[in-house]
C-alpha cells in the first residue's frame, strides 16, 4: 500500500527523529490508523537499522606509519623547492652561462671531429695524406704497364724482381698480351 | 578503534579531551602531536565513509592517507568558523568524487581497447542465491554493493545521514548544498535502496 502523499514529507522527518511534540504524536496517531503509511514508515525504519548496524571497518594497523612516510616525503620535497626558490637569480644567470659555454664548445668539438677523412686545405709545403697515397699508386701503376711492356726495362727499380711471373711470360708475346691485359684489370680493381 | 555500537562521528567529538578544534589550532602552531591526535580520531570514520563511496578498501585507505596529506599541507586553511569534521569530511568526498571520475575514465579507456570478436562474455550475476543471503556477511555486501551501485549525488547523502549520522545542517555545509535539496536526495537515495533491498528488508 502506498503511504499518504500529503503526509510523506512529515513521515520522513518522523523516521529522522525530527519531529517533536505535538507534530509527533499526530503522526503517531496516524500511523496507528493508516496502513500504507505504516509500512512505509516501516520500511525506512528497516534500512535506516540495516545500514546503521554495517560494520564499520577499521584502517590497517601500518595506517599511521605509511602517513608519517608520506608526510616525511613531502616534507623533503618541499623543503627542495623551497632551497631552489632560495638561490639568488644571478646564480641562476651565471649557471646559464656556463651551461651555454659548455653547450657551444660541445657543439664546435663535434663539428671537427664528425668528419676526420674530410679534405682539407694543406698548409703550404705539406703533401696531405690522400694526395701522396694517389701519386705513389699512380706511380706504381706506370711502372707495372711500363715493365709489362718492356719499353722501359732499363730504368726499372730494384722492385722488378717482384714480377717473376710476367718475366717468365715474356717469350711469347701472346701470352705476354694476354698477361698484360689481366694485370691491367688488376690494376683497375686496386684502383677501385 | 570504534565500536559496533559507538556512534560513528558523535561519540568521539562530544568524547572528553580536546575538541578538533582546539586541535587543529594547536596543530597550526606547529604542534603535530596535534596533528596525530586527529589521524587518530578520524581515520576509521573517514575509511568507513570513503570505503561506502568507492567499494574498495585500499582504494579509500589511499584517499585517506591523501586526505590528511592535504590536512598537513593546507592548514593554514582551515579557519574556526566551520567545524572541523565539515572541513575534513569535504575533502574527503572531493577526493572520492576525484577518484571515482578517474575510476570511470579507465573503465571507458580498457572498454575502447576491446574489440569484437566470437566470445561470449559472462557477466557476473549482481543477484546472491536465497541461502547465501541469509549469511550476516553476504547480506551486509550486498547492502555495500547497492550502496556503491548508487548515483553519487545519493550515495553521499545516504552514507552521510544514514551511516555516519551527521545532521542534515552538517551535510548541507560538507556538500554546500542547501538543507531541502539534502533531504529530498536522501529519501530519493533511500527509495532506491529500499526497492533494490526490499528482500533482505523484509526477512530481518
Amino acid at each position: 500500500m502506498r503511504p499518504c502523499q500529503r503526509l510523506k514529507r512529515i513521515l520522513e522527518d518522523y523516521c529522522d527523529g525530527e519531529l517533536k511534540g505535538r507534530d509527533k504524536k499526530d503522526v503517531e496517531l496516524h500511523l496507528g490508523e493508516c496502513s500504507g503509511c505504516g509500512e512505509y514508515v516501516h520500511g525506512i525504519q528497516n534500512l535506516k537499522s540495516a545500514l546503521k548496524n554495517l560494520h564499520p571497518i577499521h584502517t590497517d594497523e601500518n595506517f599511521i606509519i605509511l602517513l608519517r612516510e608520506r608526510i616525511r616525503r613531502e616534507a623533503a620535497k618541499s623543503y627542495r623547492t623551497k632551497r631552489i626558490q632560495e638561490i639568488p637569480v644571478w646564480r641562476w644567470a651565471l649557471a646559464a652561462g656556463v651551461a651555454a659555454v659548455a653547450v657551444f664548445s660541445g657543439y664546435r668539438i663535434l663539428q671537427k671531429g664528425a668528419h676526420p677523412l674530410q679534405e682539407r686545405t694543406p698548409a703550404p709545403g705539406i703533401v696531405s695524406r690522400t694526395e701522396s697515397l694517389e701519386s705513389v699508386q699512380q706511380n706504381d701503376v706506370q711502372y707495372v704497364l711500363e715493365d709489362l711492356s718492356g719499353s722501359s726495362r732499363s730504368s726499372a727499380p730494384a722492385s722488378r724482381e717482384a714480377l717473376p711471373q710476367v718475366q717468365a711470360a715474356s717469350s711469347d708475346s701472346a701470352a705476354r698480351e694476354r698477361r698484360l691485359d689481366q694485370i691491367r684489370d688488376q690494376v683497375k680493381i686496386v684502383n677501385f | 578503534m570504534l565500536d559496533k555500537n559507538e556512534k560513528r562521528t558523535g561519540s568521539f567529538r562530544r568524547s572528553a579531551g580536546p575538541t578538533d578544534e582546539e586541535l587543529i589550532e594547536r596543530f597550526q602552531k606547529g604542534d603535530l602531536y596535534a596533528f596525530e591526535a586527529i589521524v587518530r580520531r578520524y581515520k576509521d570514520p573517514l575509511t568507513n565513509f570513503v570505503y561506502h563511496y568507492l567499494g574498495d578498501r585500499i582504494d579509500a585507505e589511499d584517499v585517506v592517507q591523501e586526505t590528511f596529506l592535504r590536512v598537513y599541507r593546507n592548514k593554514h586553511l582551515y579557519k574556526n568558523i566551520a567545524k572541523f569534521s565539515t572541513w575534513i569530511y569535504t575533502i574527503a568526498g572531493n577526493l572520492s568524487k576525484t577518484e571515482l571520475r578517474r575510476r570511470k575514465r579507465r573503465k571507458l579507456m580498457s572498454l575502447s581497447h576491446l574489440g569484437f570478436d566470437d566470445k561470449d562474455y559472462e557477466l557476473p550475476s549482481t543477484l546472491q542465491s536465497p541461502d547465501g543471503i541469509v549469511d550476516g556477511e553476504m547480506k551486509e555486501e550486498t547492502i555495500r554493493r547497492e550502496i556503491e551501485a548508487l548515483p553519487a549525488r545519493f550515495k553521499e547523502v545516504v552514507i552521510l545521514r544514514d551511516i555516519q549520522e551527521f545532521a542534515y545542517e552538517e551535510i548541507s555545509d560538507i556538500l554546500n548544498i542547501p538543507i531541502g535539496t539534502v533531504k529530498s536526495r536522501v529519501n530519493r537515495g533511500r527509495s532506491r535502496l529500499q526497492k533494490k533491498l526490499q528482500h533482505l528488508l523484509d526477512k530481518s
